[in-house]
């Protein structure tokens, strides 16, 4: 008991000495850019994401465009971490190489001729830190060291202790090698932070730090299993097992009308941020002979190598509406038209007159469109009805007058004609009013209420009233 | 038997004292249905000819989800009104390969009956007597829209054999144009049904329901839905006649 208490009381002193980092009031991480040779060159993933995967890794370091050639368990890792030098200025020299899944050796001899390669972080604080210190470290370093710490190994200084004299858009150029300690070592995966540490005078207690943290990933995810191909009218339906990858990823369906490999990638079709494990690929040529592959690519963008690549020849397949009309089905589908069945011709001079109502009047502004696309839909259904029916025809021709009527009046009416007619609705429309005033008046000589109910009383009534009924029962 | 005896004198009691008493005016109903139905395209086809439907769909019957709105325009000895209803339901099923097998290919045939009409209620009893039991008739017109997708997911289309068009039995006039897979029916629509009067069951929340959101009476109902829909008895058309059983609440507002 006594030894317990001995040791929560030296706990607390080593807390009472040691002051709890804060973070820093007000940071913000204003943009991060590519520079120098990253300049145009940085990837999303790392703007937005703070991530780095390992093609990402082989662009910015240098290697340049790569292809998978080979399995992660081929790559030879190194035990020991090389220490990198970060002030050469040595130029580039070697060419790409073919694997991208390289040592880590291999890196690091590149590494040393890209010295070029940065990043620029802008970043802000409050005012409220004016007379401030602050100091910037890079690495794994600890949030609870202090702003003049020696350098080690793993952590080390970008900025060392200044007065902070700016709040706002500070810039920070970081060494991509600083960001990747270890070089593009397959499998390897970790992260690198910027430690931002702010300080007034020499008074510990005021010390407050920012960490951002860089994350990478060079371990790609398993590609996927058991992958089947189902050969369907110019498409082919693909599915896999994924039993591997517990990480979240998405899936990449290469496609290609020849036989394709790792190599071949950025020529094939293909489509990607496919979360489940089928796709159907369309668009495709009966008879001809498709391969088809796929790939698994984690959150990091690391992609798997390919799966086995299979082929597969998209074949006939008749849909329910080809296999009804090949058993003799006698259903029609199709379009034909209200008009032509209602006059019998389609030469029809009602007819050919709404005709070129709907191609100079309806197709010329979008709500005709509509209106043409809708009968379209539903007028051959109609005139299936009415094509065989004599009073149905009349009836059609009937409905249909005033359709004619609207579109000879607009296509080729005269002046005088449109006037005439103007002047109809115009004198129809005034008797009716007339009229109708007449009846108003005639309705209250008689003491005839015109405010009414009409036959049926209002059904709130009725109810009203059989409540009334029940409720004296 | 006793049971429903009691209940229903309870019902007699509880209703025209605590439900109907203060209802809200009612003009109209809106129904929610589901319910199965299969078309009977292979009527067309002789006893001894492949029956394509079934060879597709294996017999399978869409699921239809509707959604119904009356119009009660008449109160007294019952209720009568018009009704509209839209519907929506599909049947899916495999393409045919070469040889007969089936296919990777999905093919779906879906179906939006439009049916329209007037519409009948007895609901004498449940008001007068307390028996929350209404019979419902309704008779009227449907125009069933219908379209067949291909194992793309596009509406299918079929090329007669040229030389053959119309003659041969197949759609089209062998001009080797493509016929889509789409079109619409028209035919008549019968109904009878019963629909159970919930409010019956609980009339404190069916006030409660009146009063705050205007439905004045709840019910449960069942509906034999007798449709004959082939353009009148086109032969140039689809028979998507069915007699199906329908389920769902009802309310009258």
């Amino acid at each position: 008991m006594c030894v317990n208490i001995a040791a929560v009381l030296g706990a607390l002193a080593v807390l009472a000495s040691t002051p709890a980092s804060a973070a820093i009031s007000g940071f913000q991480l204003n943009s991060l850019e590519g520079v120098g040779d990253m300049e145009q060159k940085i990837h999303d993933r790392l703007k937005e994401e703070l991530k780095i995967s390992y093609q990402d890794c082989i662009d910015y370091i240098g290697f340049g465009t790569s292809q998978h050639a080979d399995t992660v368990e081929e790559t030879t890792v190194v035990e020991e971490p090389t220490t990198v030098d970060h002030g050469s200025n040595e130029e580039l020299t070697e060419s790409p190489a073919d694997d991208p899944w390289r040592s880590a050796e291999e890196g690091k001899a590149d590494d040393a001729g890209d010295p070029d390669a940065r990043v620029l972080l802008t970043w802000s604080v409050s005012s409220v830190f004016n007379g401030y210190d602050y100091a910037i470290k890079i690495g794994s370093c600890s949030d609870t060291g202090s702003l003049t710490d020696e350098e080690s190994a793993g952590c080390t200084y970008l900025v060392s202790r200044t007065d902070l004299t700016s709040f706002t858009n500070n810039e920070l150029f970081i060494d991509v090698l600083d960001l990747i300690p270890d070089g593009c070592q397959a499998g390897d995966s970790g992260e690198t932070g910027v430690y931002f540490f702010l300080q007034l005078g020499e008074d510990t207690f005021t010390k407050q730090v920012e960490v951002v943290k860089f994350q990478f990933d060079f371990d790609p995810p398993a590609p996927p299993e058991n992958v089947t191909l189902d050969a369907g009218e110019e498409n082919i339906q693909v599915a896999w097992d994924d039993e591997k990858n517990s990480e979240t990823v998405e899936y990449v369906v290469y496609w290609y009308d020849d036989e394709f490999g790792e190599g071949d990638l950025d020529q094939v079709d293909s489509k990607s941020g496919l979360s489940a494990k089928e796709y159907q690929i369309t668009g495709l040529e009966l008879g001809t002979t498709y391969w088809v592959a796929v790939a698994t690519e984690d959150d990091y963008g690391n992609l798997s190598d390919l799966s086995e690549v299979l082929s597969a020849i998209p074949v006939s397949v008749d849909d329910f509406w080809e296999y009804y009309n090949k058993s003799g089905g006698q259903e029609e589908g199709g379009f034909c038209f209200v008009a032509t069945a209602a006059y019998g011709t389609r030469m029809a001079p009602s007819v050919q007159l709404l005709q070129r109502f709907r191609d100079h009047v309806l197709l010329g502004n979008s709500w005709g469109r509509t209106l043409t696309d809708w009968y379209y839909v539903h007028g051959p259904d109609a005139a299936a009805v009415i094509r065989h029916s004599p009073a149905l025809r009349f009836v059609a021709r009937v409905a249909l007058a005033p359709a004619v009527g609207a579109a000879w009046l607009v296509l080729d009416a005269t002046w005088y004609q449109r006037a005439a007619l103007v002047a109809a609705a115009v004198g129809l429309l005034v008797g009716w009013r007339a009229l109708r005033r007449r009846a108003v008046r005639a309705r209250s000589d008689e003491g005839v209420d015109s405010g009414a109910p009409g036959p049926f009383p209002a059904p709130g009534v009725q109810v009203a009233g059989n409540s009334d009924e029940r409720r004296s029962a | 038997m006793k049971t429903i005896v009691r209940m229903a004198l309870l019902g007699m009691v509880l209703i025209p004292f605590g439900l109907a008493a203060e209802e809200t005016p009612q003009t109209m109903a809106m129904e929610v249905r589901i319910g199965s139905y299969t078309p009977d395209i292979d009527s067309e086809f002789g006893p001894q000819d492949e029956k394509p439907f079934d060879k597709i769909f294996g017999g399978d019957s869409a699921l239809m989800l509707g959604l119904e709105l009356d119009s009660q325009v008449w109160h007294g000895f019952g209720s009568a009104g018009l009704f509209g209803i839209v519907s929506y339901g599909y049947v899916s099923g495999k393409g045919i390969a070469a040889g007969g097998t089936k296919s990777s290919d999905d093919t779906t045939m879906s179906f939006l009956p439009l049916t329209a009409g007037v519409v009948y209620r007895f609901d004498v009893a449940a008001v007068n007597l307390g028996i929350p039991i209404v019979p419902v008739v309704k008779g009227g017109l449907s125009y069933t829209v219908w379209w067949i997708r291909d194992g793309v997911e596009d509406i299918a289309g079929y090329v007669p054999p040229s030389g053959t068009g119309a003659a041969a039995g197949s759609s089209g006039d062998g001009s080797g144009k493509s016929v889509e897979g789409t079109g619409g029916t028209f035919g008549f629509y019968g109904s009878v049904g019963v629909h159970v009067l919930l409010d019956f069951f609980e009339p404190h929340t069916a006030k409660v329901f009146d009063n705050d959101l205007g439905v004045n009476n709840s019910y449960l109902f069942a509906e034999v839905a007798m449709q004959r829909v082939d353009d009148f008895g086109s032969d140039k058309s689809f028979d998507l006649s069915d007699t199906g059983l329908f389920f769902g609440l009802a309310f009258e507002m």
